[in-house]
Parts: structure tokens; sequence; C-alpha cells
């Protein structure tokens, strides 16, 4: 009852005092706990204070009645409304059959009953009005209204928003939780399984590792003596390659020697007595080089055998190694012949093409076949007789290619100088003709004059050798000089071309110096490519000339020593180079002259550079341009 | 006076061997290594030819007609050359050269250019005498008689002469006579003749 109040005045008992205690029967003890101070207020019936009150266990002043309410012919103060008195209830759990016999037992009980006159009532009659209960148990929806409270969800929400939020909050981080401990106690697993695999697998390993150690000993050994005789096929193989190395790489070597050399240090490396170096193809049918003992070979042409070598061909590189070659060719004639017993052969590339074959043969049975090292040291040298042999093809063709550029310059050289060298020519075949046409005058007009004769037949004879020698002469400077070098004396080249030149220089009214030095060594070269180089300068100079006043023309040519090479200096009194041209007067195409090709100078630079010479011109000429052409000299001795 | 033939060449073999060619025609010759040589040892007036070569190192063959004709030595020259281009064949030609000959030559061609050049040089030489003699004979003459010959070489009468100087007649004749024996002329015809043999105006 006094809940409703609470309400009314809009106060939740349950949350909005410090504390609620239900003191009990009898109601005493309630006031007696308001009088000491231990709660703030309290209900009780409305008699009941009044009736203590007036028993004088109380003052009246002691207390305050809250809300207090103002109802017409009731006796007591009252803080509440009024309700009924002593209903009979029952609880839920009360048996129905009870209830009802007991409200039936009470309502039939007489006034004059013990029990009512006990409890000093009448007895018990249905109410005349329980409204005001109702009321009250639906505003505070207890009791039958307890179904109320439970069904609003929306005072559930208003009421319980804070803890409902929390709570799901809560739940959210709980499941969250759960997830990520569940995560990682999957990780958790893998990682142990896998490690569980590792440590099997560890175990495993151990166990073969503990094998493998029992096994190692006895390998050890073995290996120690594998490692031994592999270390002595290192160091063999070791040196044959240096030597292979310092073959190809010894500047004095020729070509020639070079073979021969590698095809000893093969005979060596393998303790074989001859080798033969043979080509494959026709056009290089005469190519065969051969070292070691000759005896044992039947031809000095063509490759050692032919089936051996057919073989060869079909193996792609891989050498061919026949410890006993009887087992393999049988009663060959030509083994039996020579005494061949075993067989080492492979191909040589060159140019990415087999050209060669290399054979090797021996005069007595092998043990076994040759160590893989051994092979790849033979593979190594054939690929460095091919690289060789490329090499000097490489060598020969640029020799010929250069060969035939100064041949075309030559022939060129010698167009241009056609005017003067028939001038030349005219000289001594007009002088023959001359005698001769004079004698035969003398013998028509019967004139016995014989030593006359024979003077005037002398001179006509002298005569048409000079022509003669003019024109080998010629014929020599523009013949297809071979490539061969041999000592050569320059002072003899720079007279023989001052002889060619002599008519043209004559021509232009140029004089030609000639300082050579009385003592010159003589130096490897091609007499007629050197000769080409000196009247190219020549002529250079003489065009150069043009310009300039023609008693003033004159070139000198030097030939000295100096050091341990012979130089040759070709001087002009021309107008001397630009220095802009110094360095491109060499470059083919290149020229400063109106009808040059620019050719000859860049032939003369290649030609000097193939006799292992330099040739360039001096900038700081005082007068002219200085070309100096320097050539190793041939050691004495 | 023998005519001689002068070889200026610097080669020795063309030049030997012509000397010898020369001589089998039995011609005089006189051969020298250079122009300058030459001229310093000319005799002037020597009668005779030249053949030159063309080109020589310290006066080429052209260099040295051109010189020659200034220092008036009037010789025949051939032109000798080794290498024969038109440019060069024209021009010695223009230059008054007598002939040009190419090498190696025909020796009767070359002969006989020489025997040609030669006998040319005679003539010229004949014909230069004649003319030096009647220019001696002019330079007798008087101023007077000089001034009457150039009337008489116009054909101009006797009468109009004296008119024309301001004489008689009978001293016109007078002079005239004169001249005719001092010219050597037998009649007026011959005196043309002379005068055109000596170039006279």
């Amino acid at each position: 009852m006094a809940w409703r109040e609470l309400v009314d005045q809009g106060i939740n008992p349950f949350t909005d005092f410090s504390s609620i205690m239900f003191v009990g029967f009898p109601q005493d003890r309630i006031i007696q706990s308001v009088f000491k101070g231990e709660v703030d207020a309290a209900t009780v019936r409305a008699e009941t204070l009044v009736r203590l009150i007036e028993a004088g266990r109380f003052k009246r002043r002691d207390f305050r009645i809250l809300n207090r309410q103002h109802i017409p012919g009731h006796p007591f103060p009252a803080s509440t409304r009024l309700y009924p008195e002593w209903p009979m209830a029952t609880l839920k759990h009360t048996p129905r059959q009870l209830a009802s016999e007991v409200t039936q037992a009470l309502l039939s009980m007489p006034p004059n009953h013990p029990a009512a006159i006990a409890s000093r009532t009448a007895g018990w009659t249905i109410p005349l009005d329980y409204s005001p209960v109702t009321e009250l148990m639906q505003v505070l929806q207890i009791g039958p209204y307890d179904v109320l409270r439970q069904a609003s969800i929306k005072y559930l929400l208003q009421r319980y928003l804070p803890w409902i939020i929390s709570a799901a909050a809560g739940l959210v981080f709980l499941i969250l939780l759960i997830g990520y401990i569940s995560r990682t106690n999957q990780r958790l697993k893998e990682t142990e399984q896998q490690l569980r695999e590792e440590i099997n697998q560890h175990e495993k390993a151990r166990k073969q590792l503990a094998a493998y150690r029992d096994n190692l000993e006895a390998q050890v050994i073995e290996r120690t003596e594998d490692l031994h005789t592999t270390n002595l096929a290192l160091e063999k193989s070791r040196i044959a390659l240096q030597e292979l190395v310092s073959i190809t790489s010894a500047p004095g070597l020729t070509h020639e020697h070079k073979i021969q050399r590698l095809l000893e240090t093969g005979c060596a490396y393998y303790g074989l007595p001859v080798a033969v170096l043979a080509s494959t193809q026709d056009k290089h049918k005469n190519m065969c080089k051969i070292s070691g003992d000759a005896s044992l070979i039947p031809r000095v042409k063509g490759p050692l055998n032919q089936r051996c070598v057919s073989q060869i061909l079909q193996q792609n590189g891989e050498p061919l190694d026949i410890p006993d070659i009887r087992a393999v060719l049988g009663d060959d004639s030509e083994c039996l012949r020579y005494g061949w017993k075993n067989y080492l052969g492979t191909t040589v590339m060159v140019e990415g093409k087999i050209c060669y074959t290399l054979e090797f043969v021996g005069t007595r049975v092998r043990q076994k076949y040759y160590s893989k090292w051994d092979l790849e040291i033979l593979k190594v040298m054939a690929q460095w007789i091919g690289d060789e042999i490329e090499r000097q093809l490489a060598i020969e063709s640029q020799q010929r290619h250069q060969a035939e550029l100064a041949h075309v310059s030559r022939m060129s050289t010698i167009g241009e100088m056609a005017a003067s060298l028939a001038h030349e020519l005219n000289q001594p075949l007009t002088g023959a003709i001359n005698y001769s046409s004079a004698c035969l005058r003398l013998l028509r007009e019967g004139n016995p004059n014989s030593e006359k004769l024979t003077e005037g037949m002398e001179r006509a004879v002298e005569g048409a050798n000079l022509a003669a020698s003019i024109i080998r002469q010629i014929r020599e400077f523009v013949q297809k000089s071979d490539v061969g070098f041999c000592p050569v004396d320059v002072n003899h080249v720079i007279r023989s071309v001052n002889k060619l030149i002599s008519y043209e220089a004559q021509r232009q009214s140029v004089l030609i110096d000639l300082q050579l030095a009385e003592f010159i060594p003589l130096v490897e070269g091609n007499m007629i490519q050197l000769e080409q180089v000196v009247l190219n300068l020549i002529r250079n100079a003489i065009d150069a000339m043009e310009v300039v006043d023609s008693q003033k023309r004159k070139i000198r040519i030097q030939s000295r020593q100096c050091d341990s090479q012979v130089v040759i200096s070709v001087s002009d009194t021309g107008p001397g180079l630009v220095k802009s041209d110094l360095n491109r007067i060499f470059d083919t195409f290149y020229t400063t002259k109106e009808e040059g090709m620019g050719i000859g100078l860049s032939i003369s630079r290649s030609i000097i550079e193939s006799h292992n010479g330099v040739i360039h011109a001096l900038p700081d000429a005082q007068l002219g341009c200085e070309f100096c052409i320097e050539l190793p000299a041939v050691q004495a001795g | 006076m023998n005519s001689t033939v002068y070889v200026i060449d610097d080669d020795r073999m063309a030049r030997e061997s012509l000397k010898w060619l020369v001589e089998s025609a039995h011609l005089d010759v006189a051969v020298f290594e250079s122009g300058q040589q030459f001229m310093q040892d000319y005799i002037a007036g020597s009668p005779g030819c030249l053949l030159l070569d063309v080109r020589m190192p310290d006066i080429n063959g052209m260099e040295l007609h051109k010189r020659l004709k200034q220092a008036a030595i009037s010789m025949p020259v051939i032109i000798v050359t080794g290498h024969a281009d038109v440019s060069m064949a024209v021009r010695a030609m223009k230059s008054g050269a007598y002939d040009f000959i190419e090498k190696p030559y025909n020796d009767s061609i070359m002969l006989e250019r020489i025997q040609s050049a030669i006998a040319y040089d005679r003539d010229n030489r004949r014909q230069q005498e004649r003319k030096q003699a009647i220019q001696e004979r002019v330079a007798t003459l008087t101023p007077r008689e000089k001034q009457v010959m150039d009337y008489v070489l116009q054909s101009t009468q006797n009468k109009v002469i004296a008119s024309e100087l301001g004489v008689s007649i009978k001293t016109v004749e007078l002079h005239r006579s004169n001249l005719m024996s001092k010219m050597q002329a037998s009649s007026s015809t011959e005196l043309v003749r002379l005068a055109m043999i000596a170039e006279l105006e």
C-alpha cells in the first residue's frame, strides 16, 4: 500500500532508497526501529501507532505522518488510501482444493466460534468492494497483474537498457575472444603438427646420419685414395693446361710452331708416341700436321684411320677412346702393319664446323680407359687447336684483304702515273730506235766501220734494256705480291721508288734529295708494299707542292736507325698540314685533294701496321709536312 | 758555212742517240744538256736548226723557244715531246715552232723534218742576206734620192714628182738616174722587186 503511494510520488522504493528492511510482526518493532533511528521511515497499520501512543509506549511528537490523507469518517491518521482489511488469499503454489476448503470453512464459521471470539471478529464474509486492492495490484503490476510487468518489453528496455547494452557488448567481446582463442588454438595445432613432422624427419635424418657415420670411415679411406689419384690427374692437367696457354700466348711463335707444340704437348700428356692433325674437308686436304714418331704413320696426308674417324664424326664432339684397338677394329691391316694397339681421337671445330680430326695412337694395349679428366683435356686441346687455326685463318684473310686493297691501290697509282711512266719508257726506247736506225743507215751506205756499228748496237741494246727494266719495275710494282715477308733493305726500297717517280718529279720541277744512312739494318717486310708506301708519300708531297713556287719544290727522303727501329722520313716544302686534318688523314676516304680518293694513306697505314710498324705525320714540321715510318729492325744474328 | 743541228735534251740517251742518228745522215750535230748551256755556247748567226725536248728541268722547251725569239736567234725549232698532247702541240706551233714531233719517232721522218728545217733556214738566211744587201744600198741614198725613190715605187710620173717636190723635171731625172745606179736596178720594175724583197715601205 505504501509502495503505491511512493510510486504515485515518482519514487521506486527498490532503487531510490539506500536500503529496505522487512521487519515483520509484531508491528511494534517497526515503530521501535523508527524511534531508534535505524530507519528513516516505515509503514505500519494506521491503528498500530495510535494504539501504542495511547498505551503510553511512544509520544506523539516523536513521529511525523508522511503523505497524510484526509479520509472522512476514518478514525486514524493515514498515509495511504483505505483498503479492505484481512482478505483471504492464497499463494501461487497453494493447492486449489485446500484453498477452496479453507475458504468454505472460514465463510461458514459462526460468530460465536471460539476462533472468532479469539480473533475478536464476527467471522468471515465476501468483501463489499475489493476494487481498491485490485486497482492497487494493477498499478503495481503484482499478484495477478504480474503478467503485465513481464510482457512490457518496452518497460524492460527502458528499465534495463544499460544492462542490456553492456551485456550485449560483453557477449560480442566474448564471441570475439572465443574466435581469437579458437584461431590461435588452430594455429597452435598446425605448428604442433609441423613440429612433430620435423621432429620425425630429424629423427629419420639422425638415424641416416648415424648409419652414414658408421659407413664413413671405410669411405674416407677409399676417398682419400681417390682424392690422391684425382689430385695427381689434376696436377697433370694443370701442367698440360699451363703448357697449352704458354704455347698459344707465346708472341714469338709462328702458327706452324704453335700447332706443332700443341701436338707435342698432347703426345707427352697421354704418353702416346704420335699425334696427327688432319683436315676432314677437301679444300684443306693438304693441311696435315704430324708430331712424334713418323715411322708409325702410313701416309703424310689425311687422317690416321678412316674407320676411327668416321666413328669420331658420329660422336658429336665426344672423344673416341679405344684402349685395345684390336677389340674394336679386329685385324685391321693398317693397325697390324704399323703396330697400333690403342687409339685416341676427337674432332676439331673451326668456325663452328668440324674441320679437323686430332688423333693419337699408341703401341701398347692400355689396361683401362682414359679418365674423364684426360678426355676433358683432350677436348680443351682440340678447342685450342681449333681456335689457333681460326685465328690463323682470320689473320690470313685479313692479310689477303689488305694485299688485295694494296694491289688495287697500286694499280690506280700506276694509272695516275701513266703519262710520266710513258715518258720514262719513251726515253730509252727512242734512244734504242735512234741508235738502231743510225746503224741501219750506216749499213745501207755500205759503211764498213764495224767498230762504229758495234758501238751503236751496244747503245741500242742498252736503251732497250733500260726500257725493259722500267717495264719490269712497273710490273713488279703492280703484280699481286704474295704476303710473304723477307728481310728488306729500306734504302733499296727508297732508291727503287725514286727511279719510278723521278720523271713525275721532274715534270713537276720537284727536287728529290735522298739522305740515306750508309749502314742500316734490314727490316722484315714485303718489298713491294713498302715501295708502295714510300711512293704514296712522295706522290702526296709532289701534289702538295703544286701551290708552291717551282723553284722551292723539294722533297727530302731520309733513312736512319733509331735504337731498334729503322726510320724512313719523307718531308716536303709544301704548305703543310692543317692541325685539324692531322688526326684524320689516315682515315679511309678522307682526302684534302680535289681529285683524291682518300685511300693512299689509309692503305699505307694498314701496310705499315701489318709490318708491326707505325706511320705518323709530324705535327711540328718546320716547313711543309713530314711523314715518319718506323719499322722494327731485324735483330742481327 | 755548214748548217748544224743543235740538239738540246737533258736525257743523255736521247741526246746521244739523236746525235748518232743525225750524224748518220751526214749532218753536223751539236748537243747541249740544257737551254742555258746552248745560250752560252751558240755563236750568233750560225745556221742550222734546233731540236728541243719539251720537258727539261731548268728551262723547258717552250720557255727556251720564247727566250730564243727574244734573243733574235732565228732558227727553225723542232719541238720533241715524249707525251703528245694536242694543247702543247698547238701552243708550240702558235708560238712559231717550225715543227712538232713525238717520241718515239720514225728515223726517216725525223731526218726529213731536220732536212726540211735546215733548207728552210738556208732559204731564210739567203733571203735575209739579200734583204740586208738591198737595205745597205738604200742606206747609201741621200734623203732626196730616197724621197724620189718612194715616188718611183708608187709609179708617179717625173713631172708630178717635180711639182710635188717643187723642183724642175731635170733635177728629178738626175736624182732618179743616181738612185737607180746606187740600187743597181736596171728598170723601175726591178726597183719595185728589190723594194719588195727588202720590205721597203
